[in-house]
């Protein structure tokens, strides 16, 4: 049997297998929009008792939301839409997220201060955590010193 | 262009089950007045717009339109290199069912499925299975910050996770990129979250080059409670710089030549361990502790990363100040930092005051110390409308004490079409200055 052949027999199987599983699958969505208006940095454990306590978002959720998003990303949805997360998320960004909320000091933004400076010595110590905001987008104005 | 057709085709086709029912419209607009100077002194002025709003029926079995970009215009002289740009951010539908979670969405929009966060012009699907399982699956051309064309460039891949609600999930994902029709990236990833205890979670993923055949880089978190008032994060991570950057180190284009290092050993192979402790002290205050530990295995060097915060944030205050050091192996590649801001609500007035300043070991053109000051004040007219104005003094080595202002609009619009108007944002709407849904 060809190798071409091969593949489509088993995409095709696979396919029929998530069509039955999915014909199957009747658990309820999850709600569009979080039942209860919530002010402010949420505190899931105000109310939530099982695994949600963990996502508190205490002052220390900047740091920690990736792993979340990563995992959660449908439980985010219920409060964020899009344009939260492209905020700091894009592809082409001029302004600093920083200096888009002056008036949030609260909120933690990267790259506050004199950055241009300072990420010279943290692109050299830890490049990898540059890189998914902006190795392959987000770069344009890397390449004007880096080329 | 090409960008706007995407979204007038995509409006279009939005609009068409919407003629014979209500539409919900939310929405808000950003108006940015940046006044500044470049380091050679030029003084710039640009006007930002950036517009994002959501359009349809949402809710279980709807379908939405969502639309975010932005628009620049120099005032006063050319700024980076053009008088206008802008980007489309995100312009997609989206189709939801009530059951499985299952979604399908097309256009432009960003893909977080595992070893993936891309942004494409595509399709992304998912929905759950039977058995805790869920699959996800996704394809189109990359949007990404490309030094050549985008013709014959393309991606997809996707991810099948099985997990018990509340438990664990396990997920593996693929993903497969073109540039220029020739293979740019084939990774493939591992992802999980385990919640053991109640009060412990581990989560992270492993990331694989499945076309050198090695691991890029392995990031997990650990988070121990009880979560409401303490809680210990745990951090580490291991990565193979050769692997991690190959894509744009091994492409026809060299698509990203900062991450081409010419500084750093491209074999290098870091371990970042660390972590933080966070407590909070009768409800408003939050003490924070953190750690990093970075150990450079070809450089047979480590660097250290570590200080604390304390933050209060009451009703109508807050304020909030920090410390930190880098320690790197040597004098250029350390420095302290320390931040103070407060922050005052008056009836619809606010204030906000905040200090940055960093102190570099080694002089950079002969500046040790660079400070950025920021006062800004808001008012808040209505729900809808704010205004806030900030005045930055900045002293840097690039920059030797200069002030930049910027003016900050908000207007955030909410409507049900073919129905009557509402007069105050959803509960899913932004707030005004407050944080964004």
């Amino acid at each position: 049997m060809s190798g071409t052949a091969k593949t489509l027999i088993l995409g095709s199987m696979a396919m029929m297998i998530a069509v039955i599983l999915f014909a199957c699958a009747t658990t309820q969505s999850l709600p569009a929009k979080h039942p209860m208006e919530v002010q402010g940095m949420p505190v899931c454990s105000n109310c939530h008792t099982d695994w949600r306590t963990a996502m508190d978002h205490r002052e220390d959720w900047a740091s920690r939301h990736q792993f979340s998003a990563a995992q959660q990303k449908r439980t985010c949805e219920i409060c964020h839409t899009q344009a939260f997360c492209a905020d700091c998320h894009a592809n082409k960004e001029e302004l600093k997220p920083s200096d888009k909320y002056k008036d949030a000091p609260q909120r933690t933004m990267p790259h506050r201060g004199d950055y241009l400076n300072q990420h010279k010595i943290d692109g050299k110590l830890d490049p990898a955590s540059c890189f998914p905001c902006h190795g392959y987008k987000n770069n344009e104005r890397c390449r004007t010193c880096h080329r | 262009m090409r960008a706007l057709r995407i979204a007038a085709s995509l409006s279009l086709l939005v609009s068409l089950p919407f003629t014979v029912s209500a539409l919900d419209l939310s929405g808000q607009s950003r108006t940015y007045l940046q006044s500044g100077q470049s380091t050679d002194g030029t003084r710039y002025l640009p006007l930002y717009e950036y517009l994002s709003f959501t359009a349809g029926k949402t809710g279980s079995d709807a379908v939405s339109f969502h639309f975010g970009g932005w628009y620049r215009y120099d005032l006063q002289n050319e700024q980076f290199g053009s008088t206008s740009t802008g980007d489309l951010q995100y312009a997609y539908v989206t189709l939801k069912k009530s059951t499985g979670n299952s979604a399908l969405s097309f256009g432009r929009l960003w893909v977080n499925e595992g070893i993936a966060s891309a942004q494409l012009d595509g399709a992304y699907a998912r929905t759950d299975l039977k058995g805790g399982f869920t699959i996800a699956a996704y394809g189109g051309s990359p949007v990404e910050t490309d030094g050549d064309t985008r013709s014959g460039d393309s991606v997809y891949g996707g991810r099948v996770s099985q997990g018990l609600p509340g438990i664990y999930t396990i997920g593996m994902s693929y993903l497969q990129e073109k540039n220029d029709g020739k293979d740019f990236r084939k990774e493939e990833g591992l992802d999980l979250w385990v919640r053991p205890l109640s009060k412990l979670e581990i989560m992270g993923t492993s990331s694989y080059n499945a076309e050198s055949k090695n691991w890029m880089q392995h990031q997990y978190h650990a988070a121990v409670g009880p979560f409401a008032w303490f809680r210990l994060n745990l951090n580490a991570s291991k990565t193979w710089y050769k692997e991690y950057f190959s894509a744009v180190n091994t492409t026809q284009s060299m698509l990203m030549s900062a991450f081409s290092f010419t500084n750093i050993d491209p074999n290098e192979i870091v371990t970042m361990a660390g972590g933080s402790i966070a407590i909070t002290i009768g409800g408003p205050v939050t003490v924070i502790a953190d750690y990093r530990n970075y150990d450079y295995q070809v450089m047979n060097d480590s660097a250290t990363y570590g200080g604390g915060s304390v933050v209060y944030a009451g009703a109508g205050f807050s304020a909030g100040a920090a410390l930190h050091r880098m320690n790197g192996p040597t004098d250029d590649l350390r420095y302290d930092d320390q931040r103070v801001y407060v922050f005052k609500k008056i009836a619809k007035a606010d204030i906000t005051l905040d200090f940055v300043h960093v102190s570099y070991e080694q002089p950079v053109n002969d500046v040790s110390d660079a400070y950025t000051g920021t006062a800004a004040a808001g008012y808040t007219f209505s729900p809808k409308a704010r205004i806030v104005a900030d005045v930055e003094y900045v002293s840097n080595p690039d920059v030797i004490r200069e002030v930049r202002g910027m003016l900050n609009f908000v207007y955030n619009f909410d409507a049900k079409l073919g129905g009557a108007a509402k007069t105050a944002p959803s509960a899913g709407a932004a707030k005004p200055g407050g944080k964004k849904p």
